[in-house]
């Protein structure tokens, strides 16, 4: 099957127990996941959570320690990078700062012994592809980070990969740069069809240019969901902990009566906790925007420290017994600092994990 | 304003005196080769001489062999920093990039025999050089200098700082080590290239010590051997001397002019990390 | 491809482990006949008793060698006149290059220039230019004792007075010594953040304190580095001797290390080269020691 623009075959990639050691430590343990065909998919954590490592698997850079790597219906666990037909781009471009841009998104070619003509022509049409063909003659050191790295994706994409590898491939760049190449990289990545595997450890954009992520805390998968679905329905508290600008708010609390009693604060009469036993320690996380200011329905009461005006919202300061928690509230809402409000909480956005598991109960 | 002015001019003044010290002898060295014997001979001495004759050099060139001399150390240098070059090259790279057993033990054992003297050295690779009868040939002044740790270290050094990602980057491509080296490391080592390839080329076109216990005849001498020979055994004549002294010198005077950046760049940066 | 892989697969892993070995060999050869034999070798040959260089015979291990060479004046005297041209010849270089490095790293006209004729003497061959001196420091008609003479300074037999010819030696030794001194100290002035200067600047410090306090210290791990480097090979003072003084100057007295062990196996018959070993190997001892002592003041003094 050919992409979209002819460039390009699609392939579903699988990841069967792969599993990496380096010494003693872990990187990777039991890691089981699917890459659908055509999608660009995220895999998301913080530094030293082992993406990176599945990466460097995917492209056969580092040996796997146990487990398999499936393109489509071909093992490709112990084959040699370059009989895999990836594409790669990394952090810091590497681009070969000798070589004219279109020396650089040829080369792949080069090596393959393609005539000089046809690389000629394939070079031309990857650069246009990603912007970059007003620039074919000049060396890396001459382009600006974003340029640089659109050449790098050039290179990946020009001997028509069956998977692109992104190594957290805007991290380099300033903050409006990125946005611009996020968009541009999504761009890229519809047009041609390949399946693409992005590294990140910005949970915004993962969020922003995927089909798919997938995150992960110290090597191991945590959830693999669309994005939305990952944000609306956390399958633990680490991953509702690591999604979200500004980070969900979390107060700890038992469950009394049903409903959970805050430290040192009011009880919260949340539905949905019969089952649990009485007394049993849990972590109520709430994402900002799910707080509904003196509501019709309140499940507490809290007391306003302070009060931020942010153009079509408020941010609001509450204090919940030993917590503070930050709510985002309508604008036309009059608050001030000392008030005291009863709060109403949304149906979306609302988690309770146990305390110690990190397990959600609801 | 009147303090700065006179401490500028100071600055100056001092450079300009240390400046003529360090180029004097070689001012010294060109003009003298044109001089006479009765001028040369002078007191107080004359600075330039009274016409451009080449005399000297015309005397030099018929009573001791400068010409075969002079392509003996183009042969020798030639020879052994092409062949020192490559061998650095492979040898850097496999330090660099390639893992096998024992290569760090092996690297820092390298580093250990840097701190050798040479003069240390040269008993035993006389020995081995009489023992391979390659004694009295030039084989003897290139066979001993076709492989060099300290130039190998300073392109390992620069090789270790050329991202890895480069590395993966051309391995996903489908590129071979011997391809990826050829084709990306060395073009991007190029400024360290041609520093070694320059202090290695001076280095040689000046040995003297070695090339004085390794050959005796005439026919194997190279220049600065056969120059010393020369003023020994002829007893030759200060403007004579001169003459062929300049011989010797020039071309890497010439050489040093164009090339200044490249040997300064390069001793600044591979001493720094020596 | 693929399949052939699959076929011999173990020979190809077996040459793909090896592969190092082609990228190394070619190196590995020179250096193990050119530099570790040689130094195993001459270790062990300064431990043989009597050996024959002929016949290859010698009777035993012993420390033969080093009691002669310990015992011999002239190795008494080469270690004197070695230790006090390193002494001479090193701290005068060391302080002319770092004012010159300074001054050149300073906002001046004409900088590349002046930094040619400083770095000039990197390509001198010291026969070519040793000679140009000896004609340099001539008694009657040389340039050095003119410049005497103008400064009414009795001429000096710079190449035939005993007292003399060392001061011949150190000041030609200097003079080679200076480029790559000044090169290595300016490329770690130019490392200094020009921020300190400004500070400084700002702060009202004048131009000598700033050199004495910033300049040189922060200078101070360059200028270690450049003391090791040249004080090797200041140890090693050997090749000068020849074009000015075709041997070791008057009545032996520029006699040094390495002209000693030189002269033990090629200025004998037959050679000696039991004393050339021991000599060499006492020579990279001191050598170590000195560069040992020098790191360890260096890491006392940092800040």
């Amino acid at each position: 099957m050919t992409g979209k623009k002819g460039v390009v075959y699609l392939m579903e990639v699988r990841l069967e127990n792969l599993t990496k050691h380096f010494g003693k430590t872990v990187a990777v343990e039991n890691f089981n996941a699917v890459f659908d065909s055509g999608e660009l998919t995220c895999l998301l954590g913080p530094s030293g959570c082992g993406k990176s490592t599945i990466l460097n698997m995917l492209s056969g850079i580092v040996p796997v320690t146990s487990g398999k790597i499936w393109f489509d219906n071909k093992d490709v666990t112990d084959m040699e990078p370059a009989d895999r037909g990836i594409g790669l781009v990394f952090q810091n471009y590497s681009l070969y700062p000798h070589m004219t841009v279109e020396e650089n998104i040829a080369f792949p070619l080069e090596i393959k012994n393609v005539s000089k003509s046809e690389r000629k022509e394939k070079a031309f049409e990857m650069a246009k592809l990603v912007h970059v063909d007003n620039f074919l003659n000049r060396k890396p050191g001459q382009l600006s980070g974003g340029q640089q790295q659109r050449v790098a994706i050039a290179r990946a994409l020009i001997k028509q990969p069956q998977l692109l590898l992104l190594d957290e491939p805007l991290s380099n760049l300033d903050a409006r740069l990125r946005i611009e190449m996020r968009e541009e990289i999504r761009r890229i990545q519809l047009e041609t069809g390949v399946t693409s595997v992005f590294v990140t450890h910005d949970q915004e954009e993962a969020m922003s240019i995927s089909d798919s992520i997938i995150l992960m805390k110290q090597g191991v998968l945590q959830q693999e969901a669309k994005p939305q679905i990952l944000y609306e329905e956390p399958v633990n508290e680490f991953v509702a902990d690591f999604l979200g600008t500004p980070p969900i708010n979390k107060v700890f609390g038992k469950i009394e009566n049903g409903g959970i009693c805050i430290d040192s604060g009011p009880l919260c009469k949340l539905s949905g906790l019969e089952k649990v036993n009485e007394g049993h320690k849990v972590h109520l996380s709430i994402r900002a925007e799910s707080f509904l200011v003196n509501s019709d329905n309140p499940v507490m009461d809290a007391r306003v420290i302070r009060v931020y005006v942010m153009g079509k919202e408020k941010l609001v300061y509450l204090k919940l017994g030993d917590f503070e928690v930050r709510a985002y509230i309508d604008s036309d809402q009059e608050l001030k600092a000392g008030d005291h409000v009863q709060l109403g909480l949304r149906k979306k956005g609302v988690f309770v994990f146990d305390a110690v598991t990190g397990e959600r109960i609801r | 304003m009147k303090k700065i002015k006179i401490s500028s001019i100071l600055t100056y003044f001092f450079l300009a005196v240390g400046a003529i010290i360090m180029v004097f002898p070689f001012f010294w060295m060109i003009t003298g080769s044109f001089k006479t014997g009765q001028e040369i001979s002078v007191f107080p001495p004359k600075l330039l001489p009274g016409s451009l004759n080449f005399a000297n050099y015309q005397f030099a060139f018929e009573t001791a062999p400068f010409l075969r001399y002079f392509i003996n150390s183009l042969i020798v240098v030639v020879s052994s920093v092409t062949v020192c070059t490559i061998t650095t090259i492979l040898g850097a790279f496999a330090f660099s990039r390639l893992r096998f057993p024992g290569r760090s033990v092996i690297f820092g054992a390298l580093l250990a025999m840097m701190m050798v003297p040479f003069e240390m050295l040269i008993i035993t690779n006389y020995r081995t050089i009489v023992k391979w009868k390659m004694h009295d040939t030039l084989w003897a002044l290139i066979i001993p200098f076709m492989s060099s740790i300290f130039y190998t270290y300073i392109l390992k050094n620069f090789f270790d700082t050329v991202p890895d990602s480069l590395y993966q980057a051309a391995r996903v491509d489908g590129c071979s080590d011997w391809k990826y080296l050829w084709r990306v490391m060395v073009p991007i080592a190029k400024p360290s290239l041609v520093t070694i390839i320059l202090l290695n080329a001076i280095a040689s076109w000046n040995s003297f010590l070695w090339p004085m216990l390794a050959t005796s005849s005439a026919n194997v001498r190279t220049l600065p051997f056969g120059l010393y020979n020369f003023v020994t055994e002829g007893g030759a004549r200060n403007e004579v001397m001169m003459a062929a002294a300049t011989i010797v010198v020039l071309p890497m005077l010439i050489l040093f002019l164009f090339a200044r950046k490249y040997i300064v760049n390069g001793v600044a940066r591979g001493g720094l990390k020596g | 491809m693929n399949g052939l892989k699959e076929k011999n697969r173990p020979l190809w892993l077996a040459l793909r482990k090896i592969k190092p070995l082609f990228y190394l060999a070619p190196f590995a050869v020179g250096v193990i006949i050119f530099s570790l034999y040689p130094i195993v070798n001459v270790l062990i040959m300064s431990f043989k008793k009597n050996y024959k260089y002929l016949t290859g015979a010698y009777d035993g291990f012993g420390f033969d060698n080093y009691i002669y060479v310990l015992n011999s004046r002239d190795f008494r005297n080469a270690i004197g006149i070695t230790f006090k041209y390193v002494l001479v010849a090193i701290p005068i270089s060391m302080c002319l290059s770092i004012v010159i490095a300074t001054l050149l790293n300073k906002n001046i006209k004409l900088r590349a220039f002046f930094q040619t004729a400083y770095f000039l003497p990197m390509v001198t061959s010291v026969t070519a230019v040793g000679l140009t001196w000896k004609y340099m420091f001539n008694y009657k008609f040389g340039v050095i004792n003119w410049l005497f003479g103008l400064l009414h300074i009795e001429p000096v037999n710079w190449l035939q007075d005993p007292a003399a010819n060392f001061w011949a030696l150190a000041i030609y030794g200097i003079w080679s010594m200076m480029p790559f001194t000044i090169i290595l100290l300016l490329s770690g002035l130019q490392n200094i953040d020009p921020m300190f200067y400004t500070a400084a600047r700002v702060d009202g410090a004048k131009e000598l304190r700033i050199f004495f306090r910033i300049t040189v210290p922060l200078l101070s791990p360059t200028i270690f580095l450049v003391f090791i480097i040249n004080s090797i090979s200041a140890f090693k003072v050997f090749n000068e001797l020849f074009p000015l003084f075709s041997g070791p100057g008057v009545g032996k007295n520029l006699y040094t290390m390495v002209y000693y062990i030189y002269d033990q196996f090629r200025g004998r018959t037959p050679p000696k080269y039991g004393y050339a070993a021991a000599s060499a190997i006492i020579l990279f001892l001191i050598i170590f020691v000195f560069t040992q002592i020098q790191q360890f003041i260096q890491k006392k003094w940092k800040y």
